[in-house]
């Protein structure tokens, strides 16, 4: 009865027809970003939280998911029009969404990504309104041990994720977490870091640094070729096209395996702390052609080539949602802006999120609901203008954006300091670009600094015993997946060579039955002896193959 | 510079101003009776960071030379990111100016010199760019200022509104 007060209230709250109409300006805004080849879609989440200031905390998160449900579809427009993805997330639609398109079924191809879209976010909505909840009663069992595990286990995800770069990454990430304590201490509000500089006492605020590593840096690197910066993003015949609604929902309800199993696919990728649509799309590709009783004909215009990778690549961020709205942990760079939302409103996301913030939690989840219906009527409506916007020059977009940079930044605290961290971050960011370092890592570096140093004192003060770290189970439980993934660049690089790559995966489920039989009860003891039932049948497939190592290369998991 | 280069030069300034910053650490203040100081979390970080530059500059070192490329120049590297450092340019005399030009005027001007150093330079091109500078920074100024009700820097040059 309480959850459903509270989706009725959070369904009050986000349905007031101002809210709504915001949101279609977000979402119409994350289109054409995402149409924009260079433009990210965490970029135009990043650009969107200015204008959320003066805005609630309901309001201001409903436009953001707005922007990025609007990003996420965005992306297969251009991607099946012109073959060129408009965002990472979208690399797999175009395998066989251009090509059906170039056999004179755009319309067909771009419902199918549409409605794709739409029903893999359906699905993730339903997993975040079933699952956060389930998931914060278990993080109020996390004491300030097992929270500090967690955050080192987001950053080492994240940096696992850099693939070669692993060394980048993890530096990446604990440049981030120096960033953070830059300014007074949260605890004892001594200064640190500040080089007698007084504007450096409050530290860099989340928003120029972010906005300055992220999109700044990538403006930049947008324009660097003039060349191609002033040519039109996007080139090609003007198009006329109208979306073949019915054709398309048919298609994709004749292989609602796929869309189920993409669907899935996208919630569990998101739920991973760092992993993203990048990855999500490409795994369900790859997953949905291994099923295929018609492999080879992937890539030549298969429905299914365009129902897995939409439909995961929007089922990730209801995965990403769980984790923030759950955990207080970001579960990607755009969750990290959101969580950075909350923070700017005062409400700190923690496993007590859901129960003192219901109207506001349950908003968030409405929105993405929300948000899915308003992203199909633009689509269906405005398709035109979306391409038409692509036609435009990058470096006009990139200059105006820069600009618009400094307004955003300067309108959340009304201090030139910040502008100048644009700047300085900006050119972190850029030369970061340059060199290989991936930004993702030193982003929730910033982000969760803050949480890993209270986490830690408090933890010490309370104990001085460092074995606490060992001893508790969720502590162990973070940690061991923590070993796991950095372990995972090197296991994904001589997996077809070296033979201790065959125990790495049923070594997981073996080492995580320890933390999860320390944790008492009866099921979670049960969950612990399915664990090792895993890891040992894992084993004796492989001792049947006799040892034998995958000759098969399967895509790498690199998120950009 | 190859990329074992500049890897190598990377992780020995990484390496630097985690030294560095550690020294800072002993200039922090103590609070009386406080169980844990306020430069434990720092100095953890700068120790795993430089252990971390210390294990990728032995990567560089390691790490196979690629073939030989194009001998370093200056004027080269300067013309391949020329628009780059224009842009950072224009941004930091914006940054200088605001306060004179404040930022509907000094942000219109900062569209207008990016666009002008990046896109064409005929009457055509001044005339786009000043119509897209003037355009978008105004309507940008007016959201914030009167939809969002924020207060943006208004300079000197301009009359106050």
């Amino acid at each position: 009865m309480e959850v459903l007060n509270n989706a009725l209230a959070a369904f009050a709250a986000v349905g007031e027809p101002y809210t709504l109409l915001l949101m279609a300006v977000g979402v119409a805004a994350g289109l054409i970003a995402g149409a924009i080849p260079g433009f990210t879609i965490t970029m135009a989440v990043i650009l969107t939280l200015p204008f959320t200031f003066g805005m609630d905390a309901v309001r201001g998160l409903a436009v953001m998911i707005g922007v990025f449900v609007g990003g996420l579809s965005g992306g297969l427009m251009s991607g099946i029009l012109t073959g060129i993805p408009g965002t990472p997330s979208s690399v797999a639609t175009t395998f066989d969404g251009f090509p059906m398109a170039r056999k004179g079924r755009p319309g067909l191809a771009l419902g199918i990504g549409v409605w794709s879209s739409f029903f893999g976010g359906m699905i993730s909505a339903l997993f975040l309104m079933v699952l956060a909840p389930q998931l914060a009663k278990i993080g109020l069992e996390f004491g300030p041990w097992d929270y500090f595990s967690l955050v080192l286990f987001a950053l080492t995800i994240v940096a696992s994720l850099a693939g070669d770069n692993l060394i980048k990454g993890i530096v990446a990430g604990v440049a981030g977490l120096l960033i953070a304590s830059v300014g007074e201490d949260e605890i004892s509000g001594l200064a640190r870091f500040t080089f007698g500089i007084d504007s450096m006492k409050q530290g860099f605020d989340f928003l120029p640094v972010l906005v300055g590593l992220f999109a700044f840096s990538q403006l930049l690197s947008d324009v660097r070729d003039t060349k191609k910066a002033t040519r039109p993003m996007v080139m090609g015949e003007a198009i006329r096209i109208s979306i073949e609604h019915v054709a398309a929902i048919k298609a994709i309800v004749v292989r609602w395996s796929t869309l189920l199993r993409s669907s899935l696919i996208g919630v569990f990728v998101g739920i991973l702390p760092g992993a993203g649509g990048t990855i999500a799309n490409i795994l369900s590709y790859d997953q949905a052609k291994k099923a295929s009783k018609n492999p080879e004909k992937f890539g030549t215009g298969v429905p299914e080539g365009i129902i897995a990778p939409e439909s995961s690549n929007n089922a990730v961020e209801g995965g990403a949602l769980i984790t923030m709205m759950a955990l207080g942990i970001p579960g990607d760079i755009v969750t990290a802006v959101m969580l950075g939302a909350l923070l700017i409103h005062n409400i700190a996301p923690s496993p007590t999120f859901i129960s003192t913030e219901p109207v506001l939690a349950y908003s968030i989840m409405v929105s993405f609901f929300i948000a899915l219906f308003i992203m199909v009527a633009l689509q269906a409506f405005c398709l035109r203008v979306f391409v038409q916007v692509t036609r435009v020059p990058m470096y006009r977009v990139a200059a105006v954006i820069l600009a618009y940079c400094a307004i955003g930044v300067f309108a959340l605290n009304n201090i030139v300091f910040d502008l100048w961290t644009l700047l300085w971050f900006g050119l972190l960011g850029y030369a970061m670009r340059r060199y290989g370092f991936p930004l993702a890592p030193m982003i929730l570096g910033v982000v969760l600094g803050d949480n890993a140093e209270v986490n830690l004192i408090r933890a010490l003060a309370s104990d001085d015993n460092l074995w606490l770290f060992i001893t508790r189970p969720w502590s162990l439980f973070f940690l061991t997946i923590a070993c796991f993934s950095v372990l995972f660049p090197w296991y994904q690089k001589v997996r077809t060579t070296q033979k201790w790559t065959l125990i790495f995966t049923p070594a997981i489920p073996l080492a995580l039955s320890i933390p999860m039989f320390m944790m008492g009860g009866w099921v979670r003891p049960g969950v612990a002896v399915a664990l090792i039932a895993l890891g040992a049948l894992m084993l004796w497939r492989r001792h049947q193959n006799d040892w034998t190592l995958p000759t098969e290369v399967t895509p790498e998991l690199h998120e950009s | 510079m190859s990329r074992v280069n500049q890897d190598i030069v990377i992780s020995l300034l990484l390496m630097v101003l985690s030294a560095t910053l550690f020294i800072e650490t002993f200039g922090m203040q103590k609070v009386h009776l406080a169980i844990i100081g306020a430069k434990l979390w720092p100095r953890i970080v700068v120790i795993v960071l430089f252990f971390l530059s210390a294990i990728y500059l032995v990567q560089s070192i390691r790490a196979r030379r690629p073939p030989p490329e194009a001998p370093f120049s200056l004027m080269g590297w300067l013309s391949e990111n020329r628009n780059v450092i224009g842009c950072f340019a224009i941004y930091a005399l914006f940054l200088v100016t605001l306060p004179y030009l404040g930022m509907l005027l000094g942000g219109s001007l900062f569209v207008f010199a990016t666009l002008t150093l990046i896109g064409k330079r005929d009457l055509r091109g001044y005339l786009i760019h000043a119509v897209v500078a003037v355009v978008t920074i105004g309507g940008m100024w007016a959201v914030f200022r009167f939809g969002l009700g924020v207060i943006l820097p208004e300079g000197e040059l301009l009359p106050r509104w």
